[in-house]
């Protein structure tokens, strides 16, 4: 159902990383060790959703990679070790859609990834959640085909929560993606919307409390 | 104030000065000459006047009698040739002047008798008769009085203007004021010209100091003479030169050790990365046991291979920094022995075997040093051998080596491996646990002990690294 995703990065134990953190979002993740064999197996037949690409690989690097993947029609996220202006500038102009400094933390690489994959497909149209449907657009909530009314603060968190499903959502990146970064309310306000939802949508166990981090909601099938 | 000013200033000062003086003391000197010139000659004419007085005078003296008498007849022998700019006194009462002024000298001389018989004599006077020389000035005009007693009876009085001799001397004391101010012009100029002319090679050295000081450590002078500005000169471009060489010496250690932070920062990003990301994991995903196991794994083996990298990268600072070490004598083959001891382990796992090939030399050296060279030498032979393959540890009369029949390195990468984090392959050696820090330590520990390392290598065959004694210092 979700998207095909190379990762394109020659540390072993970085790649299945990336890859188990794609999984648990959903994604599938096609794990590549160097240049050389990416550029074989793109002769073939194949159609990818996205590719994470680190710069520095055995073989064929990744600006040389580049091209290849965008003849293919694969958007690029460039995964570079190095901080400076001049790899990213190169990486971008280039053509890649983004790119990710490692180190780098979980949910950036998830939501990198997501915004890239909703500029070359549309958003779904509708997430569910056992009984529960949401339709981004409308911002409507029904459970068990009843409308239950949201307040937007409500509708921002929830939507958070079931994109990036299975995985825990500290306080803090919740509060810095609903108010903005500059917002330094209390983390306790997040707890009360938390508790609003679960109450709304009776989701007392999905939605689990992660000690000292913050939220996750489970749903596997 | 520039120095060619003060010199200038101070010459011209002292020359103005030192002229004046002597023209002072000049003019005095000439006054007073000319003034013992006139008075001598005035006196002269004095005594001939009183003389011929006299002589008039006594040739009727016998037929006179009575003061009314006395006095015509002085009266008409003064007259004639005589008595021009004179006054006759008779009993110290005037009686003829032919002077424009009026005396009023006799009080005085009455006075002073007893210094004007050594004035007298000065002139060359008859010191009986008493006579005196007086210098009067009115206003601007300057009188020459001269009084001699001819008799009791008669007194005689000669003055004359010597106004002339001072207002010519001052005459003279301005003309040689407006030339000495004139010289001292000329001077001034010429001096200034010329000290500018011989500080010029200052102003070259002001110049290519500034240039230094502005960041052109290449700033020096070109043209310089014999002399000791030229040596000042010459001193200068010394100093430059090793104020280069010493800059361009710290400049070239101070991107080495850019170089080493950028590739240890670089370094430290992946497993930074791993250990971040997995522990991320852990905390916000249930994962599978398995995927548990193997996260927290990988987070252990990454945290030593860091701290490995720490004590490897504190090992080569603080080699660096040394310059001597302690050495005490030790035997090749136990070092061999020991070294053979602490990598037996991990060659067994590849079932590499070691040979040691030793006779009884001793060398001098720290020995956990040495220890640690050697085994960082075995470890990369280890990497670089196959399954089943020999390290020969080898010392000869040159140096200390390991052989191995591994891969052997890249002739192209040769030159670069000394150097800390690099290495050939690089995915391989982090699969290995490498740091890419081994040589760097190797070649400091053999710098440290009067060697260099010495790389031979064959692609395929395998490489021969060890340390070559620089000169004879076993």
């Amino acid at each position: 159902m979700k998207a095909d995703i190379l990762v394109i990065e020659d540390a072993e134990h970085i790649n299945e990383l990336i890859c188990i953190n794609l999984e648990t979002a959903g994604y599938t993740a096609v794990p590549f060790y160097d240049g050389d064999a990416v550029s074989e197996h793109l002769k073939q037949e194949v159609q990818y959703d996205l590719a994470l690409l680190d710069v520095m690989l055995p073989g064929k690097d990744g600006f040389a990679l580049l091209p290849e993947l965008k003849a293919k029609n694969i958007p690029v996220i460039f995964l570079t070790a190095r901080g400076d202006l001049a790899s990213k500038v190169k990486g971008l102009k280039e053509g890649a859609e983004d790119y990710l400094v490692k180190p780098f933390e979980m949910l950036e690489l998830l939501v990198r990834v997501e915004k890239v994959l909703g500029r070359y497909h549309k958003e779904e149209e509708c997430l569910r959640v056992r009984d529960v449907e949401i339709y981004p657009k409308e911002r409507v909530v029904k459970k068990a085909g009843v409308e239950i009314p949201f307040k937007p603060m409500e509708f921002d968190c929830l939507m958070l929560l079931v994109k990036y499903k299975n995985i825990a959502i500290s306080r803090e990146e919740l509060l810095n993606h609903l108010w903005g970064v500059e917002f330094e309310g209390e983390t306790r306000t997040i707890d009360v919307h938390i508790a609003r939802i679960r109450k709304k949508l009776d989701f007392g166990d999905i939605i689990k409390t992660v000690p000292r981090i913050g939220y996750r909601l489970e749903d596997r099938k | 104030m520039k120095l060619s000013t003060k010199i200038s200033a101070a010459a011209v000062g002292l020359l103005l000065l030192l002229s004046q003086i002597f023209s002072i003391w000049n003019l005095y000197k000439t006054k007073e000459q000319i003034l013992n010139n006139t008075v001598q000659f005035e006196w002269k004419e004095l005594e001939k006047d009183a003389r011929e007085f006299e002589e008039k005078y006594k040739s009727k003296e016998n037929y006179i009698t009575g003061e009314r008498a006395q006095k015509y007849w002085a009266r008409v022998s003064f007259q004639g040739n005589l008595g021009i700019d004179s006054v006759l006194y008779y009993k110290k009462q005037e009686l003829i002047n032919n002077t424009p002024y009026v005396f009023a000298v006799i009080d005085q001389i009455k006075q002073k008798t007893g210094e004007a018989a050594l004035e007298a004599q000065k002139y060359g006077m008859d010191a009986d008769r008493c006579s005196r020389t007086f210098l009067e000035e009115i206003g601007e005009t300057h009188l020459l009085i001269l009084y001699q007693e001819i008799n009791e009876t008669f007194q005689m009085l000669r003055s004359r203007d010597i106004s002339d001799i001072y207002r010519e001397s001052r005459e003279i004391f301005l003309q040689g004021m407006a030339a000495a101010f004139l010289l001292a012009f000329l001077l001034l100029v010429v001096l200034a010209i010329a000290v500018k002319r011989i500080l010029r090679p200052f102003y070259g050295l002001r110049d290519a100091a500034n240039r230094i000081a502005a960041g052109d450590y290449g700033g020096r002078i070109e043209k310089y003479g014999n002399d000791e500005v030229g040596e000042v000169a010459q001193s200068f471009n010394c100093m430059a030169q090793c104020v280069q060489d010493h800059v361009s010496r710290m400049e070239e250690t101070n991107e080495k050790q850019r170089r080493l932070l950028g590739a240890l920062s670089h370094e430290l990003k992946t497993p930074m990365t791993g250990i971040q990301g997995y522990a991320e994991l852990l905390q916000k995903v249930e994962l599978s046991p398995e995927r548990q196991a193997k996260a927290l794994n990988y987070i252990e083996e990454e945290c030593k291979r860091l701290s490995r990298l720490s004590v490897k990268m504190l090992q080569i600072v603080e080699l660096s920094g040394e310059e001597q070490i302690e050495k005490e004598p030790l035997s090749v083959r136990e070092l061999f022995e020991q070294a053979e001891e602490i990598t037996r382990h991990r060659l067994k796992k590849k079932h590499i075997s070691l040979q040691i090939e030793a006779g009884e030399e001793m060398i001098e050296g720290d020995r956990d040093m040495l220890l640690s060279f050697l085994t960082n030498l075995i470890d990369n032979a280890r990497k670089a051998g196959s399954e089943g393959s020999t390290i020969c540890l080898i010392a000869k009369e040159d140096g200390l080596f390991v052989q191995d029949e591994g891969r052997g390195i890249p002739k192209e990468d040769a030159a670069r491996i000394v150097e800390p984090f690099y290495m050939v392959d690089k995915s391989r050696a982090r699969k290995e646990g490498g740091a890419g820090l081994g040589l760097a330590l190797c070649s400091q520990i053999a710098r440290l002990h009067g060697a260099r390392l010495q790389i031979e290598s064959r692609m395929g065959e395998g490489s021969c690294i060890g340390m070559r004694w620089e000169t004879d210092v076993r």
